[in-house]
């Protein structure tokens, strides 16, 4: 509870520094606005409408007036205009000629918390004298049939003295043609009734569908206004509407005026309700804008002038983006500029203008409107920007004016970001290099080649030049292990050498036995058995003599066979070589198929 | 000794390209004039030529600057990358870069470590450190064993400073290896595919220039991850690979009346 009362309380205390505790004015009953509110001010407001209830209540502005006179009936209600039903056609007496006005509602304090009153404005003008009384009735608000009392309505016959003023709300549609699409400003009136009890206007706005209401700049004025032929105060305000169609247009504004509350007022029903107002038609006549427009035409509607363009920033590259900002200045439909499309030429590349992001209330203050263009240069040198058609509709003299943009010079340097520079630049070369540096210019010569970019180890030319180091490696270390090897095994060497020379002897006897020279014959025969023994004797080949041949026999060898053959052999040669001798050729060399048999023996030992 | 080693040095440096060639000094005239003279299409295309005759970093340092400022930043940021691939400490083509990534067009692909380890020196310098320090210390070990050199103090330091400096090697060809993966955008707008097929929803678009890392390829989409960290499918012929051979293609010479030095 104290929270919420907090809440309360913060929530007026800063509707009272706005200053603004009406919230909206609407049209005809059931066209009530569907705007969200503050979710915070919704839920005080339902706070106070579920614990205030829903209650009603109306009243004539002026409880007695003259045949003729058009009097407010207004009805209040504490809901909000969503949820609030009012009926379309009031049962009345057929002598009073009622006609809907607009709604309104704001937003106001109970005992409990704060609450919606939404106002419904009626129309009554009476035909004829009488007392009239326009009976209760129900409503349906928030779902609930909501009572209203009945009220009765006095009425004078015409000129009679006695009638009652209340304070009346008139429009004061200036002198003068108009145009779609202009924006007027038009003062709203709030005459005082001769009791100085208007203290202040608020939520003032012009309606009718064949407008746009807009904002217009400045203050609250006081003025001395006729009032049915009696010279009263009255505060005086400006709308600014802007026709959206051509003839002769209604126009209605709406107020919420504060003003002193009067004996049975509804301000003493609702605490602080200030009543709504609505002044009656006023008739704008508007007409289409003349032929003849000239190009650029936007649909401004006043009277400028257009200041000289700035472009930022300077110098710019080619290439680069360039923002040319304008300023158009003067009175009349500012806040809705719609800034005129850049022209496309073959050295600069336009983007569509960025209007002011300004609100437009503070465009129309301030009197000026910035929009900015979006430029890109396509060559270097000195350049003008493109002139921007562009014109206004002077309303007074109802012609069209001309406010081109102008053009600028601009000095574009040659690009750094890869733009294709055309070769008829007027930009001095040495500017030129300058703005080259930061490429860091060429190099002078070639100097280091390469025939592929691809690296080496992914090439098969690198690998395979890796295979001479290590062959070269693996063929020495090969060569010392055999080396080292042989060096612990001379065996192996020994009978290398001796299958080499039992190799060489063998051919040299057959070739002897070829040619039937049988002291060859014997003496290969003789040195193939030393070779092939050699190696079981660990002598020299020369140095053996049969027996020890004889000695070195190997058990597979017919032994008594072997030792005639062995000493044939060998007596040949030592004939042949001491006696001069040559042995017998048909007997030795019938031996050789023996011969062959015992080197044959001979020679698997070696292995 | 020492005239020895400086032999040495000379074939080594001959055979890994550090040592400037002779006869070299004016062939790039005719392209910077051109350059100069502000017709950097010809210029680019002067030194294309170049790169097909006889390719060396400063020919695609300069091949770069004028497809730069002849409005083709993709052949232009392929053109400095491959200088600096060949040769890390061509500065011009480093400043370029620095100033093309000052643009903000990109940003910057980062490098894991090896591979900025192995832009500290040449590509192929690298492997042919390896290589040599790898033989050396293997022959090192070896000779004095086969050959029963005296055992001495020195080979065993050399081998273990050649060893040392193999395994120094290794990460470089490594970071090597990754960076045979990285590929330059060839132009603006290339789509970023959520799939290897040419309907696919577009994730991203790249700039021209934007250096990409491919992972895989699938028919004729790579899959590349972004410097941001964003993956996704670009079609191959949208690709340069910076350690390949393929010349980027280029207009037609156009030869302004009265500079007919340029073929």
């Amino acid at each position: 509870m104290k929270t919420r009362v907090y809440n309360v309380f913060a929530v007026a205390t800063l509707l009272w520094l706005a200053g603004d505790l009406p919230l909206r004015a609407q049209g005809p009953p059931g066209n009530a606005a569907n705007t969200p509110l503050d979710p915070i001010i919704s839920q005080l407001v339902r706070m106070g409408a579920a614990e205030g209830g829903v209650t009603a209540d109306a009243e004539f502005d002026s409880p007695v007036v003259t045949v003729g006179q058009p009097v407010i009936f207004r009805l209040v209600v504490t809901a909000s205009p969503e949820s609030t039903a009012p009926p379309e056609k009031l049962v009345a007496p057929p002598e009073l000629e009622i006609r809907a006005g607009g709604s309104g509602h704001t937003i106001g304090f109970n005992n409990l918390g704060m609450q919606f009153r939404t106002t419904f404005i009626y129309w009554v003008t009476a035909r004829t004298a009488g007392t009239f009384t326009i009976p209760a009735f129900t409503l349906s608000a928030n779902s609930r049939a909501v009572p209203v009392p009945a009220k009765t309505l006095t009425v004078l016959p015409a000129g009679a003295a006695g009638a009652v003023r209340a304070p009346r709300v008139q429009v004061e549609v200036p002198a003068g043609k108009f145009y779609i699409g202009q924006k007027i400003s038009v003062p709203v009136a709030a005459l005082d009734p001769g009791d100085n009890s208007i203290y202040g206007l608020g939520s003032l706005k012009g309606e009718g569908d064949d407008f746009i209401c807009d904002s217009s700049p400045g203050g609250q004025r006081r003025a001395m206004r006729d009032y049915d032929g009696q010279q009263v105060s009255a505060l005086i305000d400006n709308i600014a509407v802007v026709p959206v169609r051509e003839g002769d247009l209604k126009l209605v504004a709406q107020a919420m005026v504060v003003r002193r509350p009067g004996p049975g007022s509804l301000q003493n029903t609702f605490t602080g309700y200030q009543p709504l107002y609505e002044s009656l038609p006023a008739v704008v006549h508007v007409q289409h804008l003349p032929k003849g427009a000239l190009p650029g035409f936007t649909g401004l509607i006043g009277r400028f002038t257009v200041m000289q363009p700035v472009a930022a920033p300077q110098p710019v590259r080619a290439g680069d983006p360039m923002d040319l900002t304008v300023t158009v200045a003067g009175e009349g439909n500012l806040g809705r500029l719609v800034p005129p499309k850049c022209p496309e030429g073959p050295d600069w590349q336009a983007f569509p203008p960025v209007p002011d992001k300004t609100p437009a209330i503070l465009i129309e203050q301030q009197r000026s409107n910035i929009f900015r263009y979006t430029l890109i240069p396509q060559r270097a040198g000195l350049l003008s920007t493109p002139s921007i058609p562009f014109c206004y509709f002077d309303p007074d003299r109802g012609v069209y004016v001309d406010l081109t943009i102008p053009a600028i010079n601009v000095q574009v340097m040659p690009p750094v970001a890869g733009m294709v520079q055309s070769a008829d630049t007027n930009l001095p070369a040495a500017a030129g290099q300058e703005l080259q540096t930061p490429l860091a210019g060429l190099s002078a010569r070639p100097v280091h080649f390469a025939g592929s970019l691809r690296p080496w180890q992914q090439r098969a030319g690198f690998w395979g030049a890796q295979l001479v180091p290590a062959l070269v490696l693996a063929g020495l270390w090969y060569w010392d292990k055999r080396r080292r090897y042989l060096a612990a095994h001379p065996e192996v060497v020994r009978k290398a050498q001796a299958r080499r020379g039992l190799r060489r002897q063998r051919q040299l006897m057959r070739s002897a036995a070829g040619n039937r020279d049988a002291v060859a014959f014997a003496r290969a025969g003789v040195n193939a058995l030393r070779e092939a023994c050699a190696p079981e004797t660990a002598a020299n080949p020369a140095a053996l003599v049969g027996g020890d041949i004889l000695a070195v026999l190997p058990a597979e060898v017919v032994r008594p066979a072997a030792d005639v053959l062995v000493g044939t052999l060998f007596a040949a040669v030592e004939r042949a070589n001491l006696r001069n001798e040559p042995p017998s050729a048909e007997a030795l060399l019938a031996a050789q198929p023996e011969l062959e048999a015992l080197l044959e023996i001979l020679g698997r030992r070696l292995w | 000794m020492v005239k020895r080693i400086c032999i040495w040095f000379a074939v080594v440096s001959a055979l890994l390209g550090v040592v400037p060639a002779r006869g070299a000094e004016d062939v790039f005239v005719p392209g910077r004039t051109a350059y100069l003279a502000g017709q950097f299409t010809n210029a680019a295309r002067f030194f294309q030529g170049e790169l097909r005759r006889a390719p060396s970093a400063e020919a695609w340092h300069n091949f770069g600057d004028a497809a730069w400022q002849a409005g083709h930043p993709g052949e232009a940021v392929l053109a400095w990358q491959r200088a600096l691939w060949l040769n890390p400490y061509q500065t011009n083509a480093a400043a370029s870069l620095r100033f093309v990534d000052g643009l903000g067009q990109f940003s910057e692909l980062s490098l894991t470590w090896t591979e900025k380890y192995s832009t500290w020196l040449p590509v192929n310098l690298w492997a042919g450190l390896a290589a040599a320090s790898l033989w050396l210390a293997v022959a090192l070990v070896l000779l004095p064993v086969v050959f029963r050199w005296r055992k001495s103090v020195w080979p065993q330091l050399l081998a273990a400073v050649a060893l040392g400096t193999f395994v120094l090697t290794l990460p470089a060809l490594a970071g090597i290896h990754g960076r045979t993966k990285l590929a330059v955008i060839r132009e603006a707008n290339v789509p970023l595919r959520q799939t290897p097929t040419q309907t696919a929803q577009v994730r991203s678009r790249f700039a021209a220039g934007e250096l990409v890392r491919c992972r895989s390829v699938r028919g004729k989409y790579y899959f590349v991850r972004t410097a941001n960290d964003e993956t996704g499918w670009v079609a191959q012929d949208q690709l340069w690979f910076i350690a390949e051979d393929e010349l980027p293609p280029w207009p037609a010479v156009v030869v302004p009346p009265g500079s007919s030095k340029i073929n």
